[in-house]
């Protein structure tokens, strides 16, 4: 024996410039916020995971909105500055939004995490659900561009003292309406830090590691939005409490009841496999650790803060990938036969580049549309005092933009105007914002400025879905749980089959576009679309220009 | 120090000397050796890449390129740890640690045939008297990996298990090994295997993450 060699894999390719053209539009976007988590340097847990983002129609014009919850800080840990309501200005070619925060009555200043947009109240108007530390928040959007505090009687609040994350809105007992799942992290006061713990030999912030871990909570909504706390009956409190970080609601296992997959930092995922029961009533059983979700191929479990879903492997399921934390990798799992999930990281060169990274918001997305989605994730350390020296990695880390090149993913310093610099980077949101085809995002960064990127893709050669399910009493609008499926020929006349998952939660504490984009090779003359609706129902249109207005198909009545 | 994996206090004790003679090469590796054994790869890889910069020569010297090939590979930079081993087995043929990590990396890349090819033979070269049980046990477990990727669930089953009798304590492997078990419909063997991985990780400790 020569060395003494930890058993951990990791390898990649190593990156040339691509094809993918962005520009970091924040100077002219009118976006000017501040997503604020603890002091800086962080010096608690509670400081580092930073908010989220939700991408919503408020104003029902058609156009996705920007709402940020925001935090607050140690000293002053239930009022920090206040959740922001951006609307959405854009014109194609111009991102551009507009502070109406003070018109909306929103109030909320409470530290807040995760964030969910939806209409659980069945009235046509999307609401906010807010994961907070203590008490969490509903906001109900009353339709005139104004929100309401509904906390109460809907019955979400949760526990005084728990810290809420990553939270999810989607129909888990297909009834038509929206039920919340909450991924709950650990106990922690603002006012008594825990003493430093040590990584690689230095002394670092304290967790999660040591500190109690807290119980998600399921809730099931009646239909009008009041929810009834099923954590225990549905199953789910049979699981241990793991540091929950992040939560995805789609059907991951084929049969096709939604299913909810929860990131645990450091800990085994869940994945809450739905189940049917005699009397209709959802229930749940753990099956991470069988289906191989729950930790690496090595058997590791990791920190998985990002949650990113495509068809990697083209096989007509859902694959996921996780961030994760920094020495370690970012992972890929290959949903293989709807039983067992592989890891195949190594295999698509996504874990080497991740190696110096510390990952969070994380998405699949054609930034080039060339028929193929691309990797976008956003990235910084958790320690205020990480060094490349000390830990093999810097406290600000630039964004990891890999592009999809055959069978593997190639990591780009460049795309087009755009260089990704180091930030403190925890969350980010994904969608074509100004309507011009190509998909661009907004990053939040710990203790600094929102950032707005925005795509520069050719958008003759696109095509943005979104899915509207207008029956009475359909809370589930935005059909979360659908699957979309676009096939089209390019010019050779070879056949391509691509699928996007609508599916409750987001990046990473954020709520995912509720909107389906598409790229297409060139020499695509048309695309026929399917929409698998969370019943089961079909929906085709065929015969669709690649370059048209984005398309919305209707739930049949 | 370095030889009874004190290499905390090994680094104190090198980093003084190192300041004191910062011309002798040996020093830089041996300093970056310490270093690397904290898994701090990348300040090891500069003491490491800097102890052969002038073509330094020192006893050590022929193995400088194994401990830096482990530090690329850790930093994320296959290629070119796959050359640094490389460069290793030009300077000593055969050795088995840099033979099975070029194995690794081929699995790494998906070319199976090339990780087939090394981890046999990494498992032939450790299989003489004096081999260490936890690197022979690691050589099977990642061909069994290799296995398991080609689909062999049972191959990679007694791979596994043979890799565990050489070295029980690794939690990967019995993971591993209830996976392929699930895989077969050995549901029983499976948890029990898991439970494995239970007690083996209860023997082990770990830092903040």
């Amino acid at each position: 024996m020569i060395a003494i060699v930890p058993w951990i894999l990791a390898i990649s390719q190593a990156t040339p410039a691509g094809s993918i053209r962005l520009e970091d539009v924040t100077a002219t976007s009118g976006l000017d916020a501040v997503m604020t988590s603890g002091g800086t340097p962080s010096r608690a847990i509670l400081e580092v995971k930073g908010g989220g983002l939700a991408l919503l129609d408020f104003d029902s014009d058609g156009d996705l909105d920007l709402f940020m919850p925001n935090g607050a800080t140690l000293e002053s840990p239930r009022k920090g500055p206040g959740a922001r309501l951006f609307r959405n200005d854009s014109v194609p070619g111009s991102i551009r939004f507009a502070d109406v925060t003070a018109a909306s009555g929103i109030r909320h200043a409470g530290w807040s995490f995760g964030v969910a947009a939806g209409d659980v109240d069945a009235d046509g108007h999307e609401d906010l659900f807010i994961a907070c530390h203590g008490p969490n928040v509903l906001l109900r959007n009353r339709g005139d561009g104004s929100f309401e505090d509904i906390t109460a009687r809907a019955g979400v609040a949760g526990g005084d003292d728990e810290w809420s994350t990553g939270c999810a809105l989607a129909d888990v007992d297909l009834d038509g309406d929206l039920d919340l799942f909450v991924a709950n992290y650990l106990r922690i006061d603002p006012a008594a830090v825990p003493p430093p713990a040590r990584f690689k030999g230095v002394e670092v912030i304290a967790g999660p590691k040591g500190l109690e871990p807290q119980r998600d909570r399921l809730y099931l909504n009646d239909g009008t939005g009041r929810f009834t706390d099923a954590t225990e009956t549905t199953g789910i409190a049979a699981a241990k409490p793991s540091y929950g970080l992040n939560v995805a609601i789609l059907d991951l296992v084929g049969d096709p009841r939604p299913d909810i997959l929860v990131g645990n930092d450091s800990e085994p995922n869940h994945l809450f496999r739905g189940e049917t029961t005699l009397d209709g009533s959802p229930r749940f059983i753990e099956v991470g650790v069988r289906s191989g979700v729950a930790t690496n191929g090595e058997g590791l479990a990791q920190a998985t803060m990002g949650i990113a879903i495509g068809d990697v492997d083209g096989n007509g399921r859902p694959d996921l990938f996780t961030t994760n934390f920094s020495s370690d990798t970012n992972t890929l799992h290959l949903n293989a036969d709807a039983s067992y999930f592989d890891d195949r990281t190594a295999r698509y060169g996504v874990g080497a580049p991740s190696r110096r990274l510390c990952g969070w918001a994380a998405a699949f997305l054609d930034l080039d549309h060339d028929g193929d989605e691309d990797l976008l994730m956003v990235n910084g350390h958790v320690y205020p005092n990480a060094t490349r020296e000390s830990m093999d990695s810097d406290y600000a880390q630039p964004p990891l933009l890999m592009e999809r090149d055959g069978g593997k993913f190639l990591a780009r310093t460049s795309a087009g105007p755009w260089t990704p610099a180091p930030h403190r980077d925890r969350t980010a949101v994904f969608a074509d914002l100004d309507r011009d085809g190509a998909v661009d995002a907004v990053i939040g960064e710990l203790n600094g400025p929102l950032r707005v990127v925005r795509g520069l893709a050719d958008p003759a050669r696109s095509l943005t879905v979104e899915l509207r399910d207008r029956r009475p009493g359909i809370g589930n609008s935005r059909a979360i749980g659908s699957v979309i499926t676009a096939r089209s020929r390019d010019g050779a006349g070879t056949e391509l089959v691509q699928r996007r998952w609508l599916w409750g939660g987001g990046p990473f504490q954020s709520t995912l576009s509720p909107e389906a984009h598409f790229g297409f090779p060139a020499g695509t003359a048309t695309v026929d679309v399917e929409v698998r609706w969370p019943d089961g129902a079909v929906t085709r249109r065929e015969s669709i220009a690649p370059g048209s207005p984005r398309v919305t198909v209707e739930r049949p009545g | 120090m370095l030889g009874t994996g004190s290499f905390a206090e090994a680094e104190v004790v090198l980093a003084t000397w190192s300041a004191e003679r910062p011309d002798d090469a040996r020093l830089r590796f041996l300093l970056g050796l310490a270093i690397q054994k904290q898994r701090r790869y990348d300040r090891a890889r500069e003491l490491l890449e800097s102890s052969i910069a002038n073509d330094a020569d020192f006893p050590e010297r022929k193995h400088v390129d194994h401990f830096l090939g482990w530090c690329l590979y850790y930093l994320g930079e296959p290629e070119a740890s796959a050359a640094s081993f490389r460069r290793h087995l030009d300077r000593v043929p055969d050795e088995p640690d840099s033979t099975f990590a070029l194995g690794l990396i081929a699995l790494d890349a998906g070319d199976l045939d090339e990780a087939e090819r090394r981890l046999a033979r990494a498992i032939e070269l450790q299989s003489g008297s004096g081999a260490n049980p936890r690197d022979f046990a690691k050589a099977l477990a990642r061909l069994g990996d290799v296995r398991d990727q080609r689909d062999l669930q049972a191959e990679a089953e007694e791979l596994y298990m043979r890799s565990l009798a050489r070295y029980p304590n690794s939690v990967e492997v019995w993971e591993k090994l209830a996976r392929v078990r699930d895989r077969l419909g050995k549901g029983r063997e499976a948890e029990s295997a898991r439970n494995e991985a239970e007690r083996a990780k209860a023997r082990l400790g770990g830092d903040a993450r």
